[in-house]
């Protein structure tokens, strides 16, 4: 029996360093700071069968699934490299492969990363950290989000303990705008948080007027998106006597037409609010290694997430390499899925029109899809590794909780381009 | 026994050993330049390079190649690498050029440039991980990085309770090692905390809203720190005021300020400015250089700005947002950073026919050539603030031909050159001096003894030009480049990859320090100490080629 401190869980975006975990057989348990999610996935135990390769449902040596996967490579034209959910490791070398075969990278929540990496590229923000939001913000404006993909969220960044500035705890003021208002079991503040209730689709309209009431217009209507014009008021009152507003957004969240947008909203609204006191953007995301792979993409090519090495360099178009799109021009001819943190992330039903190789944490049964199945170790369980929390700025080591005989996502790629 | 390279009667330059112009014969032994060896030695390779200029390999002292904001710039100007991208070659990864190129193409371009090491500056410790990440995918080039203090909530509450020195200074040595630094840097101290509490400047002698102190005395503890530590490189120091008109005297008063010790300021250009004449903004080169020329503790680089699309990118947040008015294209990305630090990200467009840009590039232009003493000087544009690093080899030509240089200067704003010295100024660099700026000097300030020279013992890293009138030409292309002994760069194109390998500090310091930071990290910081701290593991598991520890020499 083995236990293990200051474990880091890479099973959601946020990161999380100070689990505690006891290793026996290699089974796995958390003891402390692990939330709902971290416990399952730590403990989560494969079923024997998936924990061979297989080619179309019936069990393979490795060396034949590789072999085949290879054919398949071998003969694509454009192959998608998606799921993209592993370590800094994997991520290389499936950028690696994705230039070797001319292919397309995609991450699977893609479409929330690509609206933050648009409105970077056409307009910019000025973001915060966790460790200066636990230890500084005491008003914070949720839009269209309440954190709780990120169990630990409230836990870890708006605690009541003690502060680096503040000598008392700070009293951190909250809003919720949207559907979604905060969640149960919170520690105590004693301000109340507010809900600022409207449904998803009105969150544009909500946060244009947001801005056009900070550019100090006056409006004839009473409501946005059915939410008063004063509790409006009251938000941008709250943030303007901020010592450190902090206002939140998951982008993968925010699907209703206009999110982009939107998001472009918030980002001018803190721009517009920093003339005269501190306001900071903070984007929640990066589950499955989507900032990890957003961020090898970027500094090994250039360019962020979906970016084709078809012309044998990297190019970069958001609109045109998005995988729903792909699919359905018919402009891949292979799938390579990867999902080594989460057994239950699998490619979507579109896939199923070309030939597909899954690698991914074995789970509870083998995947439905037919194609070819390699089952890869868990970075942060197997195997050391890397990750990036959702801010983008910290990477994070992963340590290797238990012996495995499965093989790292950097450990197998290579060995699939050296067979094609 | 291994066989010998020679590389046959090449004019050699290698002011490290005080040859300059000499036609001389040099020996390669596994990876190391050596001695004549003996005449019954095998020698497996003869390189005929006669009429030829041999140097060390060129070594960049500050260039922001990797991490956060290297990053984020990436993600934010895929406009401008569109127009220059890189095809996968035989010994070569695809990527992207321009104003922030992608990492492996950094690596290349530097190589075919004939440099063998670069040092990113500006490692924030809090992404100190990611930086090392992103070097181990920058191949060609040995490589390293001085980590960011001064703006971190740790040493900035020390210094408001007027700690020890000493607790300081294990402190800094502590991260050092944490972030596996090779030098450490300072970037407008205490100026980017300030800005998270509102304050909107901070002078050398104004105090911090929350703790009380000057940038003077994160300075001096930070000199004192590097010192007591026995590091090799003085303290790299980013300046109060970047980029404000008048902020000539706050970088007189700063360099006044190190009283004797070494400091090391970097991008000075951006720190030279006047107030005077008609635009109220006036080269303060002058002043600068001459304080310079007094005092021989300090050393720095400039920070040439040459005239092209680019973008800025810097811990300085307070100063970076200022900026955003002045964004081409109109985007920028500033963060705060963990009670450690910040960065911002604005795309800038110098232009020959604005005022301001071009007194940037005569200010820089001034520094060069009025700074007398070139093994105090190093050549950087301050990549990518002032130019893309592809730039040097027209920087050299502007160094060296007097001609060449006026003739640029016809072409920028008539106010900016008709106030300037420089049509005046006759010196030209020789290539000697040019062999200083990019080689020895920068190695002997680093303290990488091996480096930036031909001697016996040192790296084989070696670059061979074919001479040209044209020296942007020249300094293009190189003929040859060698890095350990081995050839990787023919006629400016790669012919075969190289990893290069890590440089990283291991001051002296007491463990005592980690007691109570393993309490600050649990208390208050989103990471735990163990896991702040970079691994030697990890760094070889990155780096094929591995990590070379420098021992440093504590003077307490």
């Amino acid at each position: 029996m083995v236990h293990h401190k200051n474990i880091t869980c890479s099973f959601c975006g946020l990161l999380c360093d100070d689990l505690a975990i006891i290793e026996q057989n290699g089974d796995l348990r958390t003891t402390a700071n692990a939330c709902s999610k971290a416990s399952k996935l730590f403990a989560a135990k494969p079923k024997p069968q998936c924990l061979k390769p297989a080619i179309n449902g019936q069990t393979v040596p490795q060396a034949e699934a590789i072999e085949a996967a290879a054919a398949i490579l071998r003969h694509s034209k454009r192959p998608l490299i998606a799921g993209l959910g592993a370590d800094v490791a994997g991520m290389r070398a499936l950028i690696a492969l994705a230039e070797r075969r001319r292919g397309i990278l995609e991450h699977m929540h893609a479409a929330g990363l690509d609206r933050n990496n648009r409105v970077l590229q056409e307009h910019g923000w000025i973001n915060t950290t966790l460790a200066e939001l636990s230890n500084r913000a005491d008003v914070l404006v949720f839009i269209g989000t309440n954190a709780e993909n990120f169990p630990r969220f409230h836990e870890r960044a708006l605690h009541s303990g003690k502060t680096l500035f503040s000598s008392q705890s700070i009293t951190r003021q909250r809003f919720y705008i949207g559907s979604r208002s905060a969640p149960k079991g919170i520690p105590p503040n004693p301000l109340k948080p507010q809900h600022l209730r409207c449904a998803e689709e009105r969150l544009p309209e909500v946060v244009a007027t947001l801005c056009a009431l900070a550019e100090g217009h006056r409006l004839e209507e009473a409501k946005a998106g059915n939410i008063p014009i004063p509790a409006l008021e009251k938000v941008l009152q709250a943030l303007r006597k901020a010592h450190y507003g902090v206002i939140l957004w998951e982008a993968s969240e925010m699907t209703m037409s206009n999110s982009e947008l939107t998001i472009e909203n918030i980002c001018k609204l803190i721009i517009k609010m920093n003339k005269s006191n501190r306001v900071l953007g903070f984007p929640l995301g990066g589950n499955d290694g989507a900032i990890t792979a957003n961020q090898v993409c970027a500094w090994q090519t250039g360019y962020p997430l979906r970016t084709s090495f078809a012309p044998n360099y990297p190019i970069y178009n958001p609109q045109l390499f998005a995988a729903k799109r792909l699919f359905s021009e018919c402009r891949v001819d292979s799938v390579v899925w990867v999902s080594s943190f989460n057994s239950a992330m699998m490619p979507p039903p579109e896939a199923a029109q070309v030939p597909q190789i899954i690698l991914a944490r074995p789970g509870g049964s083998l995947p439905r899809q037919p194609g070819v199945w390699l089952p890869v170790a868990t970075p942060g369980v197997d195997h050391t590794g890397q990750a990036f929390r959702m801010d983008g700025v910290v990477a994070l080591p992963l340590r290797k909780l238990r012996s495995s005989h499965l093989p790292s996502v950097a450990d197998l790629i290579p060995k699939i381009i050296k067979r094609i | 026994m291994a066989a010998y390279t020679k590389l046959a009667g090449g004019i050699v330059y290698d002011p490290t050993n005080g040859i300059n112009g000499k036609k001389r014969d040099i020996y390669i032994h596994d990876g190391r330049i050596c001695k004549k060896p003996p005449s019954n030695a095998r020698i497996s390779k003869t390189w005929d390079l006669a009429g030829n200029i041999i140097m060390a390999g060129a070594i960049d002292i500050h260039t922001h190649i990797g991490g956060g904001k290297a990053n984020i710039a990436r993600m934010m100007l895929p406009e401008d690498h569109a127009s220059d991208p890189i095809a996968a070659g035989k010994f070569t990864r695809s990527g992207c050029g321009h104003a922030i190129p992608s990492t492996f193409a950094t690596g290349y371009r530097y190589a075919e440039m004939g440099y063998t090491a670069c040092f990113e500056p500006a490692m924030l410790a809090s992404n100190a991980r990611h930086t090392h990440m992103e070097l181990a995918d920058t191949p060609m080039v040995d490589k390293g990085a001085y980590v960011v203090l001064g703006n971190d909530d740790y040493l900035l509450r020390m210094l408001a309770k007027k700690k020890d020195p000493a607790l300081i200074r294990d402190y800094v040595a502590w991260m050092v090692h944490a972030t596996q630094a090779l030098g450490v840097k300072v970037v407008n101290p205490g100026g980017i905390s300030a800005f998270k509490f509102n304050q909107r400047q901070l002078d050398l002698d104004e105090k911090h809203v929350h703790y009380g102190i000057t940038p003077r005395q994160t300075l001096n503890a930070l000199i004192d720190a590097v010192e007591d530590l026995g590091l090799p490189h003085p303290l790299h120091v980013h300046g109060c005021n970047l980029g404000v008109p008048g902020n000539v005297q706050t970088t007189l008063d700063t360099l006044a300020a190190t009283n004797g010790r070494r400091m090391h300021m970097t991008h000075i250009q951006f720190h030279s400015y006047g107030t005077e004449g008609e635009h109220k903004f006036s080269s303060g080169a002058a002043a600068v250089a001459e304080f310079i020329n007094k005092h021989k503790c300090l050393s720095v680089d400039v920070g040439q700005i040459l005239f092209n699309q680019t973008v800025t990118i810097s811990g300085d947040s307070m100063h970076q947002y200022a900026g955003i008015p002045h964004a081409h294209p109109r985007k920028s990305a500033i963060l705060d950073i963990e009670c450690d630090a910040g960065c911002g990200v604005v795309p800038f467009r110098y232009r020959n026919r604005n005022y301001v840009n071009a007194l940037q590039w005569v200010t820089g232009l001034e520094l060069f050539l009025l700074i007398e003493d070139p093994w105090r000087l190093f050549m950087t544009t301050d990549h990518p603030n002032g130019a893309p690093f592809t730039s040097y080899p027209h920087l050299i030509r502007l160094l060296m031909d007097k001609d060449f240089r006026r003739d640029m200067l016809a072409t920028i704003h008539p106010d900016a050159a008709g106030t300037s010295p420089l049509p005046c100024i006759e010196r030209e660099y020789s290539l000697y001096e040019i062999a200083i700026l990019t080689r020895a000097a920068p190695a002997r300030s680093l303290g990488l003894g091996n480096y930036g020279h031909l001697g016996p013992g040192a790296v084989a890293d070696i670059t061979v030009y074919k001479p040209h009138a044209d020296r942007e030409r020249m300094f293009s292309t190189p003929e040859h480049v060698f890095k350990n002994g081995s050839p990787i760069v023919r006629k400016g194109k790669i012919i075969a990859s190289a990893q290069g390998q890590v440089h990283s500090l291991r001051p002296e310091w007491d463990k005592a320090v980690e007691k109570q930071l393993r309490r600050y990290f649990n208390d208050y910081m989103s990471v735990k100490m163990d896991n702040f701290r970079i691994q030697d593991q990890e760094i070889l598991e990155w780096n094929s080629s591995g990590l070379v520890l420098h021992e440093c020499t504590s003077q307490s």
